[in-house]
């Protein structure tokens, strides 16, 4: 797959937090397809939270159920860092996320590529 | 002769007096020979004297009365008239001593029979002449005696009507003998008196004469005294007969007895219970009353207590029936104890109430206490807890003793102490609420419970009774379906998209629709077997042979013998089975398309084991060794096979997948870990680009 060189996420680095290898992979591809330039994917929030100390990231995309974990304390650093996070989830219903959490624009698995492109673009440009 | 005859004359005169005089004394005296005597001294001295005056001195007894005899005689005279008159002096003042006695004694008699309370009275019983009445008369008639006196028979017209008869035919027996009668008379005021006449019949000295003598005196306030006490008497005995008639119908038995303890009295309705009449034990010892046995001891004691002045009281059961006793000090009109008295109701009929009331009170007692439910009686006003059952306390894990110390709001979990106190306020309103709250237990835990309110008025307080049903079970059942449902979503979702990933690789790494196809269904169809796997355990596990049998099985591997299976029975996470089932299948494809199974010959050895426990619950080192293949080609293509065997175990598992192409074929060593726990967070991060190269691809 040939990546665009121009583009409103060209050159965005963004996180990938998923804990499936091959959703995650799949979440991979299509973002590095957007031009963005791919960090992770991760399946950990410990992971996560590394390469969000290292500044290495301008956005993310975060599953929210990680097996034992969710991803919330990645999102609530994204907040702090007011950098923007898409919440990706196979869930229908915002029931696992605590109510601080539920305002925040949710992905539903499974993704196709449209869908995720213009979420990015909406939430992650205009930033 | 004249001057001697005057003065003979003048002196016999004189005398003649004087001898009158003496006679008349004496006759009073009652000297009677010395009266006659003198008398005929008298009569010669006076005829001598006439004879002598008439001159006749020729008479025939003129010589023996002589002067001088004649001066004999009158001096004789003489002398007697002195001693005469010496002792008609000593009678005279004799008699008027005694006259003056005797008057005084007379005048005292009849003063005492004037002044006597009784009339005192005097008649001729032949003559029916009243002789004497004395002058009570008046006072005790209201009339004056003198009618009586000359009318005696006019007494039967004072006299009651109804005692006329009787007296008439008393009257008629005065005289005949001693009598004593009573009777009424009617006073002129209308005054009606009682009288208590007494006759005696006597004889009067004097005269002979037949005379009665009688007391007759008012009895009129002794008859009033009689009457009254009669009447109290009545009175008396009228309330005597009520007594007994109520004691007898009183619904107890009422006894007394002495100090021996004999009965000396029974009475009341209760003895007809006993079959006994009135009075029947009287005599009879308590102790045998009683009889022996515990029971009658007891009673026993209770008398002699109050015979020692204690009131004591005991339940006794007699002959089936029970009878509540009060036994106190029986005593006389000075205070001295003479013995006992008890009363004793039958209180079969309220102790037989009282039993049922009891075993009632048990029965619901058990109910209450081996609920299943918590049962609890609250006072709105403390929160604390009236009464509860050890269900209740089981339910939150305190014991008896702590929970009556709890207000509800030190164990409500789901409202604060003011929305607590409001919601009791409601139901007392409403009377009854069903509801869901939650509750702390005393360790802090949360449990769920279905809570049944009712407001019950119980001895004047408002109480509120709940009954609490622990449903933490089944919410989190409940709340265990949710996830499931939610998981189940999840999971689809997630397959769902593992299933648009797959399609995507292996589209990518395809060059045809056929190829692609061959790809994509046997990766589908690996995640179906892993699934049926892991369904077997309910997603608790994996077994790892059947697992790995269930992969191999969809190749169609010409001669079985040529895989060896190799190892103990392991089960492996949940979460090691996709991971795990990708990478045989991927292993295996290889093997078929390219390695040790694509030539005859070829042979696959898959040995496992597991390595001891560590910090982390233990490992399976998994060796997938190829021998007997075609010859190894380096160089060939890195594929999506290739990342899917090594990256996903990676990936997800933290695990490690490492190949190495030997000269005999491709080898494989995969290690899991056992416990199935959250990752360390060590950072085993997938490759941000595309895979590496695999050291050596078919």
């Amino acid at each position: 797959m040939t990546e665009p060189t121009n583009g409103p996420l060209v050159g965005l680095r963004v996180l990938v937090v998923e804990d499936s290898f091959l959703i995650a992979t799949s979440l991979r591809d299509m973002v590095a397809g957007f031009g963005c330039q791919v960090v992770g994917p991760v399946s950990t929030v410990a992971a996560a939270q590394r390469l969000l100390g290292d500044d290495k990231c301008d956005a993310a995309l975060l599953d929210i159920d990680l097996g034992g974990e969710t991803s919330e304390p990645v999102a609530a650093t994204m907040v702090e860092q007011h950098r923007p996070f898409l919440f990706v989830t196979g869930y229908s219903s915002p029931g696992m996320l605590s109510a601080g959490f539920k305002q925040f624009r949710r992905l539903r698995k499974p993704l196709t590529e449209v869908t995720l492109k213009r979420a990015m673009v909406e939430e992650f440009v205009k930033h | 002769m004249d001057l001697v005859l005057a003065i003979l004359i003048v002196s016999s005169a004189l005398q003649l007096l004087a001898a009158a005089m003496a006679l008349r004394l004496v006759r009073h005296t009652g000297f009677k020979a010395v009266w006659v005597i003198l008398s005929a001294a008298f009569v010669l001295m006076l005829a001598r004297r006439l004879l002598t005056l008439l001159g006749t001195t020729n008479e025939p007894w003129a010589d023996v009365w002589t002067t001088e005899a004649s001066e004999i005689m009158a001096l004789a005279t003489s002398v007697l008239l002195v001693v005469s008159m010496w002792r008609v002096g000593v009678v005279l003042r004799e008699r008027r001593l005694i006259e003056a006695a005797l008057r005084g004694t007379s005048d005292r008699y009849r003063q005492i029979t004037d002044n006597i309370e009784e009339v005192f009275w005097l008649s001729d019983v032949q003559t029916g002449e009243m002789l004497y009445v004395s002058p009570a008369y008046d006072r005790i008639w209201g009339r004056p005696r003198g009618d009586f006196l000359r009318d005696p028979q006019s007494l039967l017209e004072t006299v009651h009507p109804e005692d006329r008869a009787r007296v008439a035919a008393w009257l008629a027996e005065v005289g005949v003998r001693p009598l004593d009668e009573e009777f009424r008379i009617v006073r002129p005021d209308g005054e009606v008196r009682w009288v208590r006449d007494r006759a005696f019949p006597f004889q009067s000295a004097p005269d002979g004469r037949r005379l009665a003598v009688g007391i007759a005196g008012d009895v009129t306030e002794r008859h009033r005294i009689e009457e009254s006490l009669r009447a109290s008497e009545e009175r008396h005995r009228a309330l005597s007969d009520k007594l007994n008639l109520i004691m007898s119908q009183m619904p107890v038995v009422v006894w007394t007895t002495d100090l021996e303890l004999r009965f000396t009295s029974s009475r009341g309705a209760g003895l007809s219970m006993l079959h006994l009449d009135p009075d029947q034990v009287v005599g009879m010892p308590l102790a045998e009353f009683l009889g022996a046995g515990e029971a009658g001891q007891v009673a026993l004691d209770a008398h002699r207590r109050a015979a020692q002045g204690e009131e004591a009281t005991y339940i006794l059961d007699y002959y089936g029936r029970s009878y509540q006793s009060i036994v106190q000090p029986l005593r006389d009109d000075s205070g001295r104890i003479v013995g006992c008295i008890g009363v004793a109701s039958d209180i079969t009929a309220r102790m037989q109430t009282e039993e049922s009331l009891r075993q009632a009170e048990a029965r619901y007692r058990t109910l209450f206490e081996q609920s299943p439910d918590g049962v609890l009686v609250v006072d709105p006003r403390t929160l604390l807890a009236v009464d509860f059952n050890d269900s209740i306390c089981g339910m939150l894990g305190y014991s008896r003793e702590e929970f009556a110390r709890l207000r509800i709001t030190d164990y409500e979990a789901a409202e604060t102490a003011e929305e607590a106190r409001a919601h009791i306020e409601r139901v007392l309103v409403s009377g009854r609420e069903d509801f869901e709250t939650r509750l702390r237990r005393r360790t802090g835990q949360i449990i769920d419970v279905i809570v049944k309110v009712r407001a019950i008025d119980l001895g004047g307080r408002r109480l509120l009774h709940s009954i609490l049903r622990d449903i933490s079970h089944r919410k989190r059942s409940e709340r265990r379906q949710v996830v499931m449902m939610r998981e189940l979503d999840h999971r689809v979702k997630n397959n769902l998209a593992a299933v648009v990933s797959l399609a995507e690789q292996s589209a990518r790494s395809s060059k045809t629709v056929g190829e692609f196809s061959d790809k994509f269904l046997g990766r589908i169809r690996a995640m179906a077997q892993m699934h049926s796997v892991l369904a077997r355990t309910h997603w608790h596990g994996a077994d790892l042979r059947p697992l790995i049998e269930q992969i191999l099985e969809a190749f169609h591997v010409p001669g079985h013998a040529r895989v060896v299976l190799e190892g103990p029975d392991v089960v492996l996470p949940a979460g090691a089975a996709a991971p795990l089932a990708m990478a045989l299948h991927e292993l295996a494809t290889n093997a078929v398309k390219y390695g040790a199974l694509s030539v005859a010959g070829g042979q696959v050895h898959v040995a496992w084991q597991v390595e001891p426990a560590g910090d982390d619950g233990g490992r399976v080192r998994l060796t997938w060794a190829e021998s007997g293949g075609p010859p190894v080609k380096p160089g060939a293509s890195p594929g999506f096979g290739t990342e899917l065997i090594c990256g996903g175990i990676a990936f997800e598992m933290r695990g490690k997948a490492e190949m190495k192409l030997l000269s005999d074929g491709l080898t494989c060593e995969i290690t899991l870990r056992l416990d199935g726990a959250v990752p360390a967070p060590e950072t085993q991060d997938m490759p941000s680009g595309p895979p590496d190269e695999p050291s050596a691809a078919p």
